[in-house]
């Protein structure tokens, strides 16, 4: 089981969308499957699978959603179990965790995680939750043995998101063609590697995402200003790598901008993002797959 | 003119024709030749590899001297660029400029970029660079 988490303290990146894609296209291999966590509380993609694509509700998905509330089976519930001083008896079963489709699962946010970000819980005890439940969704006879395991993090060091992170496999950071994006993103990785050590830092990957195409006649890959802030993503990557000893690699495939995309998630993934995106994720399994310096 | 036989009235109009024609020419011979507006115009090559590798080195290298505080050094050897040049090295350095692009227009963008790149490489001041130890 490899485990992806994608993040970036800069909102709207594309976070949510990426790694719902990114969980899609995995599945697309019969031999694999994903499982998706929610773990931001404002539920975006929670809210984008609970939607048709009218704007109306997906009511397979919320009869569900609210069978799950009802028996106590959700991601805050399992929290809840965990923190209590008795062992940790959460049940894994399909109360909790909801097929997409048969080989993509997902397990959803709720409200209730907001409060994780309030002093409620033992810090320390929290850090080890996902790598906990992880373990008992691996041992679960009730639910398949997945292969990949996907995370949609908050925009902030949120203490589920610290969880992931000090165990995750690999950090995956959109980014975007600005300016702000290739500065943020020294930043990011510096606050990572200081918050997750003394626990091993996983491997970093950053993609561009909504790329900008050239305009006119021009034979570029890319538009001038995303070249520009893909050369300048690279520079701060290999001098993070270089000064801290992180393995970090930038992907050469870029996701391009499309005005659609926000709605893949109810309306399908377009057929150009399912290449792009299978492109992007053939790159991540061989770097996932490469051994660790 | 009107006690004037028909032909002698044509003839003296041809007179006058000829003599309007005759300063016409001399209008034209003055005026200064154009520089050649209407030649066809040379379409600037596209960037070969080698050359935008070239060119993104000299950047690289500029950028290098400017960051150290060679700034006039730096001014002086764009400056000396021409033009045309001066485009190609910033389309090679995916700068945004247009064929028509003055000079000063060109020299601020690559100014712009320098002064970018040298923002995202600057640490971000934390609370913890103002302790002493």
């Amino acid at each position: 089981m490899k485990t992806i988490a994608t993040i970036n303290f800069k909102g709207g990146v594309g976070k949510t969308t990426a790694t719902w894609a990114m969980g899609y296209v995995a599945a697309l291999d019969p031999t694999i499957r994903t499982l998706m966590f929610d773990l931001d509380a404002q539920m975006s993609l929670t809210q984008a699978i609970a939607l048709n694509e009218d704007g109306t509700p997906f009511k397979s998905f919320l009869d569900w959603y609210e069978r799950s509330v009802k028996r106590k089976k959700t991601i805050f519930d399992a929290l809840d179990e965990y923190t209590k001083p008795a062992t940790f008896s959460f049940g894994i079963n399909h109360e909790f965790i909801y097929k997409i489709s048969e080989r993509y699962h997902f397990i959803p946010s709720v409200e209730d995680l907001y409060w994780t970000e309030l002093e409620l819980f033992d810090r320390d005890k929290v850090k080890f939750f996902i790598q906990r439940l992880l373990e008992k969704i691996k041992h679960s006879s009730n639910v398949p043995d997945y292969d990949f395991v996907f995370f949609d993090c908050p925009p902030s060091f949120s203490l589920l998101s610290y969880s992931v992170l000090s165990c995750c496999d690999l950090l995956l950071i959109p980014i975007n063609p600005d300016f702000f994006a290739a500065k943020g993103l020294g930043l990011l990785l510096n606050s990572l590697r200081m918050r997750i050590e003394p626990f091993p830092v996983p491997k970093i990957g950053v993609f561009m995402n909504r790329a900008k195409r050239p305009g006119g006649s021009s034979v570029k890959k890319f538009s001038n200003e995303t070249q520009r802030y893909l050369d300048d993503a690279s520079d701060v990557l290999n001098h993070v790598a270089d000064e801290r000893g992180l393995e970090v690699r930038l992907f050469k495939t870029a996701i391009f901008d499309r005005v659609g995309m926000k709605r893949a998630i109810q309306e399908g993934l377009p057929d150009d993002f399912k290449l792009q995106f299978q492109s992007l994720w053939a790159e991540i399994k061989a770097f996932l797959a490469e051994s660790r310096r | 003119m009107t006690n004037q036989l028909p032909s002698e009235e044509l003839n003296a109009l041809h007179e006058k024709l000829d003599r309007i024609l005759a300063m016409l020419e001399e209008i034209n011979a003055a005026r200064p030749i154009r520089p050649a507006s209407k030649t066809p115009k040379v379409k600037m090559l596209p960037l070969t590899e080698e050359e935008i590798t070239a060119l993104q080195e000299q950047f690289k290298r500029l950028y290098l001297s400017w960051l150290e505080g060679k700034e006039l050094e730096v001014q002086d050897e764009l400056e000396r660029i021409e033009v045309q040049q001066l485009r190609r090295f910033a389309d090679a350095n995916n700068l945004n400029v247009t064929s028509k692009m003055p000079r000063q227009k060109v020299l601020q963008i690559i100014g712009a970029r320098f002064r970018e790149k040298r923002q995202l490489h600057r640490g971000t001041p934390s609370r913890n660079e103002g302790s002493t130890t």
